[in-house]
């Protein structure tokens, strides 16, 4: 055994949704949400986090379904695991968006552990604040932990932790909705408006909520999808920069299109002037030019966790054209 | 022609069972009854004296049942070059000063981890913080903060060689350049952390099972340090899960702590470092500033080589007063030169130690020399595998620093490699931009000794030793000091006896690493395993043989010239079914000697002080460039190895691939990235190792030569075959690009900049503006 | 930080044991249950050396609470051959030379051993996708994925 152990913890088990509800209220931010596990326990190996109770949502049954309701919605629990993402043949049908953006998480092992909602409730990423409790000791706090300053932006006046879950694009493209629960009940959120762009609290969820499910409306007819993420080494790093697309082309001219990036800042990057610009628009040079800088205009990378700014937005510019490429051919 | 029946085949290693099946025991696996858990503290800070260390708070835990600091130890320095006193620079726990962040300060040992952990964070050390010099260059200043007082100006060690007069031969040469190449500092991450298990006899005898590439170094340097008499100290090396030069250093604060802790607490005591202790702390591979300035004539043969090496030691020696040398003699292979000259200094900064890591120095060198001879080549409109062919050292030639060319297949190598992989057709017709992606293909080249001809300290030992007990069944005990560490030694050695002797696999039993039973052996370093224990293990086994043959030379009443050994039985030549088994010769010798077993012994030691022989290779890599984002894929290597005659082809296939992919990462993403002394990446999340979607088709050829030296004519293949990774890689980018790295490793930002840079230029002037694109 | 009784079921076998709510399963299996095949190299989930199957799934045991791992069917190295010889894939790596330090053979034959009862016949990209998440600093994985390809052509996923 060595020193990465957990630090001592109180876990509990809840078997229903108030049961969990009830301790979270108790606890607060005293008690972490246990689902995947696989970004939660680093943070408390590493004493990233000082909550010391752990509330485990895979004893709730109804947290690890897929359903359809009416309105031909499609929701997706709590405990729901990106592997389970890529084996349901509804989301396979209905959204290969999803299921191309849940292939592109980390790796394996991770993706039958770790959950849709997990990768969507992931804490940002920096390379100084995700350090063991020994590494801090030879420096002072970051924003992130109670000090105040940011060492991955030298002279920061924020945090800049990046927000890195590769499936946020997708959902975001595809206009998920969130079901947040806490004591007053469920509130309703889009993924998009889910995020802050606070790096030491990137999420807007109370202390006392979390989330427990995510729902998607059946995608419409006439629309193409496509994701790519950039890292070093494939799906196992985190995205240097990864990009949803979603396209309804009209011959070649763009009837609608959705782009939505995340990895690149400290919160996900939904490309609304690029969009603006290219409805109605044909598809050729001068048109896609146009919207890479664009897209680099309202995207701001950032430089931090493996790459500069100038790679970054080199290949933000690559995967626009890409996808593009791949969802509208230019014959 | 082989005509063995065991040398030489593709046969699975003699662990592998035990290891698919998680039968194999790792000294984690292990545990004694009472045993604590040990843990280590380290310094927060880069530079610091310690003023005071507070232990009484962690004393009172509840479970905790000893904490050690440097003044429960004799204060006795170490380094594993123990023959300077200026190399034993390391207290093994610190004493009154700290010089890196992670180095060791006190240790707690106690019932569980969580009465460990919450000891640790109890332990009060009040530091005084001191100016710290993290860069080679500022600490070389005279105003710069001493790590060390016999060190002036920080100089760890400098080194030179001088051979006829360079200065004077570069007036002479059609071509001169001089380049200015940097490395990184990379770690050997070997998948077990390192890790010692140590309990105590009431006899005062201690015995440390640990994770260690040099047993005999850890007993001798655990002597030391604890003041015992090193023979009273068994140092058993269960399965090691890699070491790559990481864990041969003798001694480290791991064993050390755990031994200390032990006899504190009078229980067995397991310490096991967590990963982030691992980068942040444990031995690196030297990062080095290489200038190198070559001359050569019309054609393109070398004829004289300027050298300056600076290398970032770190805070203390290590292994490194040697890289200093071996940087200096590495880069004299493959090729022949005249006049040479070598400057190297190591330096110390506030910096974890470097030490050996996998090519010890020729990584670094190699990664300068093919890229220069590249440059040159392209200068002088010469292809770079014709230019290599010219220069490769053949047998009978001796290198630069002095290195005894016993045999070579270069050359071979380099007409092998460049024929499987369309070097000449490729280079022509397929290095022409398709869409945004280029092709390129690159050449690197490699020459290794064959193991290190001396010791660390000074001892009468044989560099290797084997021991061979028969038993009454016909079965064989062999008995090796030799280091398996995964690489494969323990089968390499049993093969040898069993070929020798005539015997299946299964009946040779062997026991590696163990100080109290086997003989002295220097370890797993240098690539010295398979030819050292190797030669010792081939004379025990002839001597067996010659014990065997007398007594089945009376009982055939044959001449024991004319026997054989095959398949357990022993028999004239020709007639084999006129025999006498293996067993019953065994038996018969036991009664002829009133039962005294048959146990014979077998040494080596290397005829030259450098090496005994050397091995070669050439590499061919193509790489595919994405030249919007200066992303890159690569696509294929082509090796051809001379490691003379293959003891086991699986196994030399498995050292190349496994030096390719570390030799790759090595090249395009590995690096330990630091603020102020401080690592800033210590983890597998942040140090970017290959992973197997990564890495590209590898095609092997073996170059078989006939080397004089090697056990059945094996040379090494552990090391040679990592240094051309890295040039290969880097001249294939240049091939694709046209940007030169210098600097590696090579990234997508540095491709980006380069082809950046080559676009304004290529706007200024046209000459090559056809290149690419 | 009581110790609680749990009742995990491993290699077919129940196993009552005593666990805090701050034990993973790796350090369960390694330290109360002897099973000493699961390898710790990382504890952060990062290097895939834990990976134990869960419920016919490999996952990180480093990272899974022992009380998480409940009701759950646990499959470890051990679990894999029988006393009468090998199984299939690890004859395959046997064969192929693909152990060297071994020290992530155990993980990588549970990944591998997944990967073909999913897909009887993977391709050469796939196994590598499979066990992309396994770090080996020995072998550049070549011989790896040869024993794969191996094990799946003599039918060990069938």
């Amino acid at each position: 055994m060595n020193s990465y152990r957990l630090p001592k913890l109180t876990c509990f088990q809840p078997k229903t949704i108030e049961e969990a509800i009830e301790v979270k209220k108790e606890f607060g931010k005293d008690a972490v949400i246990l689902a995947g596990g696989t970004d939660v326990l680093p943070l408390l190996k590493r004493r990233n986090i000082g909550a010391r109770t752990v509330i485990n949502l895979k004893t709730i049954p109804e947290f690890s379904r897929i359903s359809s309701g009416d309105n031909g919605k499609i929701k997706i629990g709590a405990t729901v695991t990106l592997r389970d993402i890529m084996d349901s043949e509804l989301i396979v049908g209905s959204f290969p968006l999803l299921v191309e953006a849940a292939v592109s998480v980390a790796y394996n092992q991770i993706r039958n552990m770790a959950t849709l909602i997990g990768n969507l409730c992931v804490d940002n990423k920096c390379t100084y604040y995700n350090q063991s409790k020994f590494w801090w000791q030879s420096r002072g706090d970051c924003f992130k932990r109670g000090g105040n300053q940011c060492y991955e932006v030298k002279g920061g006046k924020q945090c800049y932790a990046l927000a890195v879950g590769d499936t946020v694009p997708a959902l975001i493209a595809l206009d998920a909705e969130l079901s947040i629960i806490g004591p007053n009940g469920v509130r309703r959120a889009t993924v998009a408006e889910f995020y802050t762009g606070n790096g030491c609290k990137p999420h807007q969820l109370a202390d006392d909520e979390f989330v427990c499910a995510v729902e998607l409306s059946a995608s419409s007819d006439g629309w193409r999808n496509g994701f790519l993420k950039k890292s070093v080494r494939g799906a196992v790093d985190f995205a240097l920069a990864a990009m949803a697309m979603r396209l309804r082309p009209n011959g070649r001219k763009i009837e609608d299109i959705r782009i939505v990036l995340n990895g690149v800042s400290v919160k996900p990057v939904k490309a609304k002037m690029t969009r603006s610009y290219l409805i109605g628009k044909d598809i050729n040079k001068d048109t896609i030019d146009a919207a890479v800088k664009l897209i680099l205009k309202e995207s701001v990378p950032l430089s931090s966790i493996g790459t500069t700014v100038a790679v970054r937005r080199k290949m933000i510019a690559a995967m626009f054209e890409d996808l593009l490429g791949r969802l509208n051919p230019i014959p | 022609m082989n005509t063995h029946r065991i040398i030489g085949k593709r046969l699975p290693r003699i662990d592998s069972k035990d290891k698919v099946t998680g039968k194999a025991l790792y000294t984690d696996d292990m545990s004694l009854p009472g045993m604590l858990c040990g843990l280590i503290l380290r310094s927060p800070l880069p530079h610091a004296k310690i003023i005071r260390i507070d232990r009484s708070k962690a004393l009172n835990v509840s479970g905790v049942k000893a904490i050690v600091t440097a003044e429960d130890t004799p204060k006795i320095k170490f380094g594993i070059i123990s023959r300077s006193a200026k190399y034993m620079d390391e207290y093994p726990l610190a004493v009154d000063k700290v010089r890196f962040i992670g180095e060791e300060v006190a240790a707690v040992a106690a019932t569980d981890a969580d009465a460990a952990m919450e000891a640790l964070d109890l332990i009060e050390v009040q530091y005084e913080e001191l100016p710290a010099v993290f860069d080679p260059e500022e600490a070389q200043n005279p105003a710069a903060p001493q790590l060390h007082d016999h060190a002036p100006l920080n100089i760890s060690r400098e080194y030179h060689i001088k051979k006829g007069d360079p200065a004077v031969a570069f007036n002479q040469c059609a071509l001169v350049r001089e380049d200015t190449f940097t490395t990184q500092s990379a770690i050997h991450a070997y998948m077990e952390p390192r890790v010692a298990l140590a309990c105590w006899g009431k006899g005062g005898a201690l015995t440390v099972y640990t994770s260690t590439q040099t047993p005999y170094y850890v007993q001798q340097h655990l002597g030391r340090t604890l003041d015992i008499n090193p023979d009273n100290i068994r140092v058993i090396k269960p399965h090691v899960g890699g070491g790559f030069g990481g864990k041969s250093d003798g001694l480290s604060a791991v064993e050390f702590c755990a031994a200390l802790l032990a006899r504190h607490a009078d229980r067995p005591v397991k310490i096991v470092c967590s990963r982030d202790e691992e980068f942040a702390a444990a031995r690196r591979k030297h990062p080095v500033a290489i200038t190198m300035k070559t001359g050569v004539n019309k054609n393109g043969i070398i004829v004289a080589r300027q050298c300056k090496a600076v290398l970032d030691g770190g805070a203390y020696c290590s292994l490194g007063p040697l890289t200093t040398i071996l940087m200096g003699t590495f880069q004299t292979l493959p090729f022949g030169f005249e006049h040479y000259q070598y400057d190297g200094y190591r330096i110390y900064t506030n910096k974890p130690p470097c030490g050996a890591m996998r090519g010890h120095g020729g990584p670094q060198v190699h990664f300068a020399q093919d890229i220069q001879l590249d440059m040159i080549a392209e200068a002088l409109g010469l292809d770079p595998v014709e230019m290599a062919m010219k220069n490769g050292l053949q047998t009978g030639d001796q290198s630069a620093a002095g290195f005894k060319i016993v045999s070579s297949g270069f050359q071979e190598c380099l007409q092998t490699v460049s024929a499987k992989a369309g070097w000449k057709q490729n280079r022509k017709s397929k290095n022409k931009p398709c869409g945004p992606k280029a092709y390129g293909i690159g050449l690197g080249c490699g020459g290794f000794p064959s193991g290190a001809g001396f010791y660390f300290n000074k001892t009468t030992s044989a560099h290797s030793s084997v021991i061979i007990k028969a038993g009454e069944g016909g079965g064989l005990n062999v008995l090796t000091g030799a280091s398996d560490i995964g690489q494969g030694s323990d089968s390499v050695i049993c093969q040898i006896v069993a070929e020798v002797l005539g015997l299946p696999l299964e009946d040779i039993h062997l026991t590696s690493a163990d100080t109290q039973l086997t003989p002295p052996d220097m370890g797993t370093y240098s690539s010295r395993v398979t030819v050292a224990a190797g030669n010792a293990a081939l004379n025990a086994s002839k001597a067996a043989r010659d014990e065997i043959f007398r007594i089945a030379a009376d009982h055939l009443e044959a001449n024991p010239d004319d026997l054989v050994a095959n398949d357990r039985r022993i028999y004239v030549d020709g007639s084999p079914d006129r025999f006498i088994s293996f067993a019953d010769a065994v038996n018969q010798f036991q009664k002829k000697n009133d039962g005294s077993p048959l146990l014979v012994k077998g040494s080596y030691n290397s005829p030259d002080p450098l090496s005994p022989t050397y091995s070669f290779g050439a590499y061919i890599c193509e790489v595919e460039v994405d030249l919007r984002t200066g992303e890159f894929k690569i696509l294929r290597f082509s090796v051809a190895h001379d490691c003379g005659q293959p003891l086991n082809p699986m196994s030399v296939e498995g050292q190349i691939e496994g030096c390719i992919g570390m030799g790759m990462g090595y090249a395009i993403q590995e690096q330990l990235d630091f603020e102020d002394g401080q690592t800033l990446n210590p983890s597998f999340m942040g140090y970017s190792l290959p992973l197997a979607n990564q890495m590209p088709e590898i095609n092997i050829t073996h170059i078989v030569t006939e080397d004089p030296h090697g056990p059945f004519g094996a040379k090494e293949t552990g090391e040679g075959s990592l240094d051309p990774a890295a040039p290969a890689i880097c001249n294939a980018i240049y091939n694709a690009t046209g940007v030169r790295i210098l600097d590696l490793p090579v990234t997508a930002e540095k491709i980006l900049k380069g082809l950046k840079k080559k676009e304004s230029q290529d706007g200024k002037s046209t000459d090559r503006a056809d290149r690419k694109r | 930080m009581e110790n609680r009784l749990i009742e995990l079921t491993v290699n077919g076998e129940i196993r009552e044991v005593a666990v805090k709510a701050n034990d993973t399963l790796l350090e369960v299996l390694r330290e109360k249950l002897d099973l000493i095949g699961t390898k710790e190299a990382c504890s952060m989930g990062e290097c895939g050396a834990c990976t134990v199957l869960i419920d016919h799934k490999p996952v990180l045991s480093c990272l899974t609470l022992a009380v998480d791992a409940t009701g759950k069917e646990i499959i470890t190295i051990e679990g894999v051959s029988s006393p009468k010889g090998l199984d299939a894939v690890q004859e395959s790596f046997v064969n192929k030379g693909a152990v060297q330090c071994g020290f992530c053979t155990p993980g990588i034959v549970l990944t591998a051993k997944d990967l073909l009862s999913r897909n009887p016949n993977p391709s050469d990209e796939q196994i590598r996708e499979a066990i992309s998440g396994n770090l080996c600093r020995c072998t550049g994985y070549t011989k790896i994925v040869e024993a794969i390809q191996a094990a799946a052509e003599g039918g060990a996923g069938k």
